[in-house]
């Protein structure tokens, strides 16, 4: 039996060792097989990258509604922006709260993007972040019977001693400094179906002239010398040239007029296209038609509409 | 598990593995590819042994299995054991062979794993998932017909 057995297993050994695999097909089984093994550690790798870039949009993504959440759950701040009469009147208290809530210019990108509102870099790192209102209160863009108010704020970005980044803002009437000249907004009128805001040059012992910024088109901004001035005023980039002055006293009525550029000759006489106290509103319930096209909500350069060099003055307007 | 290792395990297996393969298989082609596949099964979950033994012993339950699957397909069920040539030098040695691959399976596999590779019943036993006693039955039966065969 131990015989047979020892014969079995003799004849199988033989057997079997003639099963041989050729060198060839092993050493080509041997790269296929270390081949994948290397296909497997890329493999590895992208499945991390993209692990992680799948980690960081989620992370980023629910920072970003953190900070949207939180900012639709807070109180809203009381500001100096008013709308005369109408501050009780119910509204949207969404924009005003990004408004406050801005302190980086990440937030002012999210606040840009997340809501009807939109910004404007006036210079760099200098922006005005504007909200509009609907009779209800509610927020919209600026559209034709509905935009009742606007509100914004003058934000700044800049590393100051400490190296962190800081923040400045304005909200309405706050003055605000650019550079040597001392802006204070006197508020925003609606002339030809375009909202303009009214800012008047604070600086002493310079020219006190205006700046009428077009908010519906920007590039309709223009200057126009303070009318006291009795100075050459020109105009700079746009075909019809605004006025702006403001009466004696604290609520003096504020005048906005226009003069025709072609009509340098013609001194007097020029129509008066909006009047109404000042500065202590902003606008409220004014129509506008026609300026939803203002809605942007991209950060564009308007430093040159506002303060860029190369401006000169139109004689001013007797009113 | 590096490139080295993977090298390594794959000499010291690759002709013990691929030998049972064709004792399932009855043939070289789909023996490579089991064979191919085994260690390709081994790079896939990552496998890590203890010992040699236990690397020797995972390898050829892995390639068991992967050709039981195989024989399963039913285009296995026509092939033939007369297409292998080539398989040893000696003619006595391929005769037993093809006696060999005529045996059931579950006689063949116990009588590889036995007289080629060492193993003792119980050890047969736990790779194939069968009792030592069915294992010690499946190895006599298994000489018994051999034994037939060769006289």
């Amino acid at each position: 039996m131990i015989n047979m057995e020892d014969n079995i297993r003799d004849k199988v050994v033989r057997a079997y060792d003639g099963v041989v695999l050729d060198n060839a097909l092993r050493q080509s089984a041997k790269n296929k097989i270390l081949a994948k093994e290397r296909g497997r550690g890329k493999q590895k790798i992208i499945y991390c990258i993209v692990a992680a870039a799948a980690v960081v949009i989620f992370v980023l993504g629910n920072v970003m509604l953190i900070r949207l959440n939180l900012g639709h759950n807070k109180e809203a701040p009381v500001t100096e922006t008013s709308s005369g009469g109408d501050e009780n009147k119910s509204k949207d208290n969404h924009s005003q709260m990004f408004l406050a809530d801005i302190r980086s210019r990440e937030d002012l990108d999210i606040f840009a993007f997340a809501s009807n509102s939109y910004v404007l870099e006036l210079q760099k790192e200098f922006y005005v972040a504007i909200s509009c209102y609907d009779e209800n209160g509610a927020e919209c863009p600026p559209q034709s019977g509905r935009t009742a108010k606007i509100e914004y704020a003058y934000l700044r970005f800049g590393e100051q001693e400490a190296g962190e980044k800081t923040y400045q803002k304005n909200f309405a009437v706050d003055t605000l400094t650019v550079q040597d000249t001392a802006w204070k907004n006197i508020g925003a009128v609606y002339i030809n179906d375009d909202w303009y805001e009214v800012r008047e040059s604070a600086k002493e012992g310079v020219d006190h002239y205006y700046n009428i910024f077009n908010i519906t088109s920007p590039e309709k901004s223009s200057y126009a010398r303070h009318p006291e001035d009795a100075e050459t005023t020109e105009h700079i980039r746009s075909n019809v040239i605004f006025f702006v002055a403001q009466a004696e006293g604290e609520n003096g009525c504020l005048t906005v007029g226009r003069i025709e550029n072609d009509d340098d000759e013609a001194k007097t006489g020029h129509p008066e296209i909006d009047s109404r106290q000042a500065p202590d509103y902003v606008l409220t319930y004014a129509k506008v038609s026609g300026a939803a096209k203002i809605k942007t909500s991209s950060v564009k350069s308007m430093g040159e509409h506002m303060f860029g060099d190369g401006h000169s003055l139109e004689e001013g307007k007797d009113i | 598990m590096d490139e080295k290792q993977i090298s390594d395990i794959y000499e010291r297996n690759v002709d013990r593995i691929y030998r049972l393969c064709f004792s399932y298989l009855k043939n070289k082609d789909d023996a490579f590819d089991a064979m191919q596949n085994t260690f390709f099964r081994m790079i896939q979950k990552k496998k890590t042994f203890d010992s040699l033994e236990h690397e020797k012993a995972w390898l050829i339950v892995c390639a068991s299995n992967i050709c039981k699957n195989i024989l399963t397909h039913w285009w296995r069920k026509n092939v033939s054991i007369e297409e292998n040539d080539g398989i040893g030098e000696c003619r006595e040695d391929r005769e037993f062979l093809m006696i060999l691959l005529k045996l059931p399976s579950k006689y063949r596999i116990p009588i590889y794993l036995r007289y080629y590779e060492g193993y003792n019943s119980m050890e047969i036993g736990k790779m194939m998932g069968k009792s030592d006693a069915t294992i010690r039955g499946w190895l006599k039966k298994g000489r018994e017909l051999l034994g037939k065969e060769i006289g």
